[in-house]
């Protein structure tokens, strides 16, 4: 089962968990993105994303279609926010399982650093004095 | 012949607009938008990042011809996750 979600609503991490692995799966890895409070030397009040969603679309397949080949992958959810995201708030979450955890740990890994430079996700990070597009790919 | 333009992130707030629809001569490449781009919008050059180039959804380098109806995104360097 591949899935993947944009959304603008916080994410249901437990209900994402509980919705992967299979009877096979014997490694279930979860990969969560939050939005932190200190950025650039800086206190972070809020984090905003622009997506283009259709295209964002394409190629997050194209990475889940990858990692689940390469790594025989049983279920893939990834599901990212746009617009606004608190402090705290998980902006992603990536959710996989596979039958052994070696595969698991590279796949996600995989996942969340091509997704940091392929994906048309831009992250904007607002402080009490202004706000600065971020696309350092840090 | 038309084709649209979509910009995101700095790019959108350098140029002003989100989405344009624009008419240029057949056989144009991307770069010849890019430049034609900068030479209206001076501003366009403060924008230091390198930029990334999506035609009808995929990413294409500034060599690529245009066809008629084409979407031409332009943005900076990704930054989600």
């Amino acid at each position: 089962m591949k899935q993947i979600i944009f959304q603008k609503e916080p994410i249901n991490i437990e209900n994402a968990v509980k919705n992967t692995g299979t009877d096979r799966d014997g490694a279930v890895v979860v990969f969560i993105g939050r939005a932190r409070n200190r950025s650039n030397n800086k206190d972070v009040n809020f984090l905003e994303y622009e997506i283009y969603e259709s295209m964002a679309y394409k190629e997050m397949e194209k990475i889940v279609n990858y990692a689940v080949k390469n790594w025989s992958l049983n279920n893939c959810i990834v599901i990212h926010r746009y617009g606004r995201v608190n402090i705290n708030e998980a902006s992603i979450l990536i959710s996989l399982s596979s039958p052994h955890r070696e595969e698991a740990y590279k796949a996600s890994r995989y996942i969340i650093d091509t997704i940091k430079k392929t994906v048309p996700i831009w992250k904007k990070e607002f402080y009490s004095d202004g706000s600065i597009w971020i696309t350092d790919r840090s | 012949m038309k084709i649209t333009i979509k910009t995101f992130a700095t790019v959108k707030d350098l140029l002003g607009f989100d989405e344009k629809e624009i008419t240029i001569p057949e056989g144009s490449r991307v770069e010849d938008i890019i430049q034609k781009i900068r030479e209206e919008n001076p501003s366009f050059n403060e924008i230091k990042d390198s930029l990334l180039i999506a035609v009808n959804e995929e990413y294409c380098s500034s060599k690529t011809i245009l066809n008629k109806n084409d979407i031409l995104a332009i943005f900076p360097p990704v930054s989600g996750g």
